[in-house]
């Protein structure tokens, strides 16, 4: 009898213990599979925006107001330029690629919001990106809606490609002329010479939770036309596009053009 | 098997809760999954070359859609006394424009505006010269009930095209519903419209490097290209135009234009940047058909621009123009003449069908 009851129990005992081995398994096979679930856990989100101002004043289109270092009373028209490789630097040494180009219009609010996008939670040193398209990537026709395309920049001497940017607008010209004489600042990669230039934004260290985090860009116009280099509209109005003077004095100046405001 | 999993369900349970974590593959499709239960064949349209067109999501294309919106385009029931059709205006032979500086309704009332081609209309943000409609179905809305053009209620519009069975046949494949609406119309019709893409010119062909310009057709694209010109920044390739709305100095006191869509005054005097393909066929010239020849154009280009507060900053707004020389002009115009599609303008998919 005792033995008997010795025999269940110890059945009953393997039983239990086959029992608990298929369940750890089973357990270890979850967790494996649900890897890739768990590791977005770890994400967060970050929301940003571009803005645009003149010095501390929201940009105002068609209003001759603004002030440039070298004196010239402007107003701005149009705004529209790329920007490619929008990158999150980790303090670990890592970092978050976004490599294709991104198209942004000023008047166009649609294309200056970027919402959600799911990058490791941590701690960031600095926010860059390449302004312009980096120039492995600027290849005439590669790009697929007509606001793009209609940012190309003309193969043959010119060299093929897209504009970084688009500025215009007119300015006083101090008496040169009766009227306000346009300005078009054109930039891009002149005669198959490339001008884009790496952008990191100061103060852009971050620590990203799982909670997420929003953040402005801004764009001072006024700064294309100073820091180091004073940029003169009698000089270099219009027909910048070979003009490669022109366009090394705006990429020195570009690097003091954007600065960073986390918002929360 | 099933005795296995009897003796140890947790065990398949977990399994198959692991098996449903795994991370599935997106699911890809060229063609949108057809939720509706009609038998009509969807078609993709476009061009390598060109961007990629934007078609709307409750307009999708399909084959049997592009026919439909043909026979509409071609029919003259749609006009008030059954004279004229959208074709009445907008002829292929003329790239889909007319050769009037102000097309006439079926009253014989003028219009004040000039008619404009449709051509690859299907890359366009906004319709019409000061770009009032955001869409070719809300364009199409318009000429069929304006008093002087073809001047027909939209209630009696769709009362003619249902009383037609074959028109309710082709409406209920396109469609799925017999009942024809305003709505289906104009949506077959804009179907239609962006089927007329125009890529076959000869610099279609010598960018291909299927043929070569000759040197003065040459010269004339290098200076197209060119700042000098500063043609391209508005009627840059491949479309020719940059979709965009601009005033391009014509007058000291310009036309509304895009102002009377937006009541902003910066806005007058802007029109939208038309296409130059095919621009040989389509004379006269700019918004109030001004300009009868590709030539007058030029010389204005040249040396007539008008300064005013909201003349785009591409254009030499304080010295008069371009300052072309004879030989320059020539050569514009010699390129401008690679971009006429003549497969566009014969070709027998775009023709009236009541011909056939």
């Amino acid at each position: 009898m005792l033995h008997n009851k010795l025999k269940i129990t110890v059945g009953f005992i393997q039983k239990i213990k086959i029992t608990i081995l298929f369940i750890v398994v089973s357990i270890l096979l979850l967790m494996v599979s649900c890897k890739k679930d768990e590791e977005t856990l770890d994400s967060g989100k970050v929301s940003f925006f571009f803005n645009h101002k003149i010095g501390l004043q929201e940009l105002e289109f068609d209003n001759l107001k603004y002030i440039n270092a070298s004196g010239h009373k402007y107003e701005i028209r149009t705004l529209k330029y790329f920007i490619s490789n929008v990158t999150f630097f980790k303090s670990d040494g890592g970092k978050e690629v976004y490599n294709s180009p991104i198209y942004l219009d000023a008047k166009d609010s649609s294309t200056l919001k970027f919402d959600n996008i799911q990058i490791p939670t941590g701690v960031y040193h600095s926010i860059g990106f390449t302004f312009g398209i980096s120039d492995s990537q600027n290849i005439s026709g590669s790009l697929n809606t007509v606001k793009e395309a209609a940012m190309a920049w003309p193969e043959g001497e010119q060299g093929g490609g897209y504009h970084y940017m688009k500025l215009e607008g007119t300015y006083d010209s101090l008496g040169q002329s009766s009227v306000n004489k346009s300005y078009n600042i054109h930039t891009g990669p002149t005669m198959g010479v490339p001008y884009d230039f790496e952008v990191v934004l100061k103060n852009s260290a971050f620590t990203l939770s799982d909670k997420g985090l929003s953040f402005e860009i801004v764009m001072d116009v006024n700064e294309w036309f100073t820091n180091p280099e004073n940029y003169n509209f009698s000089d270099h109005g219009q027909m910048i596009m070979m003009d490669m003077n022109a366009q090394m004095k705006l990429r020195a100046n570009g690097s003091s053009v954007f600065s960073m405001l986390v918002i929360d | 098997m099933v005795c296995l999993m009897r003796k140890f369900p947790i065990f398949f349970l977990i399994l198959a809760l692991s098996l449903s974590c795994r991370k599935k593959n997106p699911i890809q499709t060229d063609i949108p999954v057809e939720i509706d239960n009609h038998p009509h064949t969807h078609t993709k349209l476009g061009t390598s070359s060109f961007p990629k067109m934007p078609i709307p999501i409750d307009n999708e294309t399909s084959i049997e859609g592009i026919s439909l919106g043909r026979k509409l385009f071609y029919d003259k029931t749609l006009s008030g006394d059954e004279t004229q059709s959208c074709a009445s205006c907008h002829q292929q032979a003329r790239a889909f424009s007319d050769n009037k500086r102000f097309s006439v309704g079926i009253d014989g009332i003028p219009g004040k505006l000039n008619a404009l081609a449709i051509i690859n209309v299907g890359w366009q943000s906004s319709v019409f010269w000061n770009g009032r409609a955001t869409s070719l179905e809300e364009q199409a809305l318009d000429p069929v009930e304006n008093p002087i053009e073809m001047h027909l209620s939209w209630t009696e519009a769709v009362f003619r095209i249902n009383a037609n069975e074959d028109y309710r046949e082709e409406f209920k494949i396109v469609f799925g519903t017999d009942v024809i609406t305003k709505e289906l119309i104009t949506k077959a019709i804009a179907q239609f419209e962006r089927s007329l893409i125009s890529d076959q010119s000869r610099f279609d062909k010598f960018l291909h490097g299927e043929i070569e310009l000759t040197p003065l057709e040459l010269a004339g694209y290098d200076l197209f290209i060119s700042e000098k010109a500063e043609c391209f920044h508005c009627h840059g390739s491949p479309l020719f135009t940059d979709d965009e709305l601009h005033n391009n100095g014509l007058d000291l006191d310009p036309d509304k234009g895009y102002f009377s869509v937006t009541g902003n005054i910066h806005d007058k005097g802007k029109f939208r940047t038309p296409t130059l393909r095919n621009i040989e066929f389509t004379a006269p010239y700019m918004h109030d058909g001004r300009f009868e020849t590709l030539e007058e154009v030029i010389d204005f280009y040249s040396d007539s621009i008008k300064s005013s507060s909201t003349v785009d900053p591409l254009m030499p707004n304080d010295n008069g123009g371009f300052h072309w020389t004879k030989l320059e002009k020539l050569q514009l115009i010699s390129f401008l003449k690679t971009l006429s599609d003549t497969t566009f303008i014969s070709n027998p998919e775009f023709s009236n069908p009541f011909d056939n």
